[in-house]
């Protein structure tokens, strides 16, 4: 999850918890961290999933989506952008960039709950990705 | 021009006319005059003729007494006209001398004289030199009247011949005068009938080309008055010579109140403002490869020096090898139209950076004003769900109420974000099936309260070309109004329907909800009016400001008609042909275009592509 509110980032993983999804969830802060922790000199697993928002300190989330999406070790894990923006460049631009869902997070707390619960329902445990990490 | 030709065509034969007639009338006044000589010559032979015989006569009376009384005074007197005789006879040969047969009358009348005068010598010598007997006397005699009266017989002859003569000449005088009378009447008649003619043409013409000329004064005065008007100047160059005709406002554009001596390119060049020569080349470049100039540029006025923008047009003209020999055409100061659109650009660069803060403003509303509201609600949201056990009644309501608001603004915040971009974003115009985007609608407010039970009739709906996705916000504001007004009703029911306007399509969503007062409709369109309570329906007071942007963008129009517990009609009108976009339309389309909007989840956008 790269989010660089708290607030959110407590509220999603709540989410989560509640449906048992959180088992393995890393935070970054922002776009840097999260550049870091892909392709960073710490050999770590590649993501089964990427919630990213949009609107980030130093790199913002485009950038971080243009990079998994540009980099063949990375290219296939599912991205879902959650973000408080709903202006059209952004979905757009999201889209050309190989975004697999674009969510605006909602205000209503039970609606967010339940998105956040939908989405990690849906590609974590429902959606069948090939395995592996794909020809480079 | 026709009246013209015909005119001069009437002068030269009424010339030829009267000069023919000059030359008849001098040819029958020459034979007349020939004629009147030839008659002259007729008596002068008669008289000679006649004098002639009359001395033969004489003479022989002479003899005659001689013979009797041997008197010689009367010889001697007879001798006397011996020259005078001589010189008629000569006379006589000359004036017959064109005429043979004359010629030979009065030969023979002359040799018969002249026999005569010798036997009359012969006698009187006769006489003379003895006495002569009574009958010799008596033959001499008879014999000197017979050779008189032989001598009367050929004058007679050369007499009347002449008078012959005489007769056909003074026919062919009278014959003469009758036709140079005819000649000059006929003629001056002919003549005056052919000056009338071409006075009369000429006339006709002077008329025309007075008309002509007042007409081309009076195309001249529009033309000058539609020049002064528009207070454009001409100008004409030679291109060979360098040299112009202009008309005043030219020189004056330039800064001169008359018009200058010279004007050429020449002229020209040191006006120009520096920086401006480049565009000046190109437009003579141009105009040599295209025929067509037309230049745009500064110039330094005279007088002032003042910097001036001129506008000038013009048209090349080549002869007939095909080389450019002249450049005509119009100029016009055109600087305060040029400082107007400078003006435009700035203010249309300025509205542009204000677009686009308002872009990032509305972004960063969207993004920073949403989050803190997310945090309070999920908060107060964990505050109930993990702490249940030690709130009291109070405690949990105070948290519905903050929970209640904090949605209520992310709800505000989402319809204003709407609302300023459905009034930004460009029109994506495309043929949209109205009767699809309502049926979407309806379908969606059923799906998210389907305890609900609404009666909702949709009729038959024209297509239009409209932007799909801002129709639809449209419709399911109408339509969602509908809904959330019928809620307290029983037998609630939505109709949506259209009539033909003519040159528009009417469409209206109907309900028999709680309606509203009348008094208030002037309220109902605006941003954040309510007619009604938050308590008694919800809503954020955009909804129908956003229908009332997206129809007048449309170049429709949109109003409403209820009573309270009446029920409402809303009617909005777009028009047929494709609509104008009113009000201020943007340049720099900050929200990209598309199908904006897109969080129905349920609702299908039919848009067409």
């Amino acid at each position: 999850m790269v989010e660089d509110s708290p607030a959110d980032v407590e509220l999603a993983v709540r989410a989560l918890k509640k449906h048992n999804l959180a088992n393995q969830l890393y935070v970054a802060r922002d776009g840097a961290e999260a550049l870091d922790f892909l392709f960073g000199p710490e050999a770590r697993p590649v993501p089964k999933m990427v919630l990213l928002d949009l609107k980030l300190p130093k790199i913002d989330g485009l950038e971080v989506l243009r990079r998994i999406k540009s980099d063949p070790g990375t290219r296939r894990v599912p991205v879902v952008v959650m973000t408080s923006s709903r202006e059209e460049r952004d979905i757009v631009e999201s889209y050309e960039l190989g975004v697999n869902s674009y969510i605006v997070k909602p205000v209503d707390f039970d609606q967010f709950v339940r998105a956040v619960a939908e989405l990690g329902m849906y590609w974590l445990v429902l959606n069948q990705l090939p395995s592996g990490p794909g020809p480079a | 021009m026709e009246t013209g030709r015909r005119s001069l065509l009437g002068a030269v034969v009424a010339f030829g006319t009267l000069l023919g007639l000059g030359w008849l009338a001098y040819r029958n006044a020459d034979d007349l005059i020939g004629t009147q000589r030839w008659i002259a010559h007729t008596h002068q032979v008669l008289d000679t003729v006649d004098a002639t015989v009359s001395m033969m006569k004489d003479a022989e009376i002479a003899v005659r007494g001689h013979l009797v009384t041997g008197d010689e005074d009367l010889v001697r007197r007879r001798a006397v006209n011996r020259p005078a005789l001589e010189e008629y006879l000569d006379r006589l040969r000359g004036l017959v001398r064109d005429n043979p047969e004359q010629q030979r009358n009065v030969d023979a009348l002359d040799l018969a004289i002249r026999a005569k005068l010798a036997y009359s010598d012969d006698v009187i010598d006769h006489r003379r030199s003895r006495d002569i007997g009574a009958a010799e006397l008596t033959d001499r005699l008879a014999e000197g009247l017979r050779r008189i009266d032989e001598i009367e017989g050929l004058a007679a002859r050369v007499d009347h011949h002449e008078r012959e003569l005489l007769a056909v000449r003074e026919a062919a005088a009278l014959t003469s005068t009758t036709r140079t009378y005819a000649t000059l009447g006929g003629g001056t008649i002919l003549a005056l009938a052919l000056i009338a003619s071409v006075l009369v043409l000429l006339t006709r013409e002077v008329k025309q080309r007075r008309e002509v000329e007042a007409q081309l004064r009076m195309s001249e005065h529009r033309l000058t008055h539609a020049l002064d008007a528009s207070q454009m100047g001409l100008w004409d160059l030679d291109l060979l010579t360098d040299e112009s005709h202009r008309t005043l406002r030219h020189d004056q554009i330039f800064g001169y109140e008359t018009l200058q001596p010279a004007w050429g390119r020449q002229v020209f060049h040191p006006h120009l403002y520096p920086d401006d020569r480049e565009i000046e080349r190109e437009a003579f470049d141009r105009a040599l490869r295209t025929d067509e100039f037309s230049m745009e540029c500064r110039i330094i006025r005279h007088g002032d020096r003042a910097i001036r923008w001129i506008s000038t047009q013009g048209k090349l003209f080549r002869d007939e090898r095909g080389e450019p020999v002249r450049l005509m055409g119009s100029v016009m100061d055109v600087t305060e139209r040029k400082e107007a659109e400078q003006r435009l650009q700035e203010r249309t660069q300025q509205l542009e950076a204000a677009n686009e803060a308002l872009g990032s403003f509305t972004y960063s509303v969207s993004h920073d004003l949403r989050a803190p509201l997310r945090a309070i609600d999920g908060y107060a949201h964990i505050l109930v769900e993990d702490h249940a056990d030690t709130l009291d009644a109070e405690s949990r309501r105070v948290l519905g109420v903050i929970r209640t608001n904090a949605r209520q603004m992310g709800r505000l915040i989402d319809d204003l974000l709407s609302f300023s971009r459905l009034g930004r974003s460009e029109l994506d115009r495309a043929t949209t099936d109205v009767a699809i985007l309502a049926h979407g609608v309806c379908d969606e407010l059923r799906r998210l309260e389907p305890e609900r039970t609404v009666s909702v009739a949709v009729g038959a709906l024209p297509t239009t070309v409209a932007d799909g996705s801002m129709l639809r916000h449209v419709l399911a504001n109408l339509i969602g109004n509908a809904w959330k007004f019928t809620r307290g009703r029983a037998d609630a029911t939505i109709e949506v329907g259209s009539t033909d306007a003519g040159h528009e399509t009417l469409y209206f969503v109907k309900d028999n909800g709680a309606g509203f007062d009348m008094r208030y409709v002037g309220k109902l369109f605006r941003v954040f009016e309510r007619l009604h309570r938050a308590d008694e329906f919800e809503g954020t007071g955009v909804g129908l400001a956003i229908v009332q942007r997206v129809v007048q963008r449309h170049g429709g129009r949109v109003w409403a008609e209820s009573a309270p517990g009446a029920g409402a009609t809303f009617w909005f009108a777009l028009p047929k042909e494709k609509g104008v976009e009113h009000g201020a339309r943007q340049r720099g389309d900050l929200v990209g275009r598309g199908q904006s909007g897109g969080r129905g989840i349920g609702g299908a956008s039919a848009q067409e592509a």
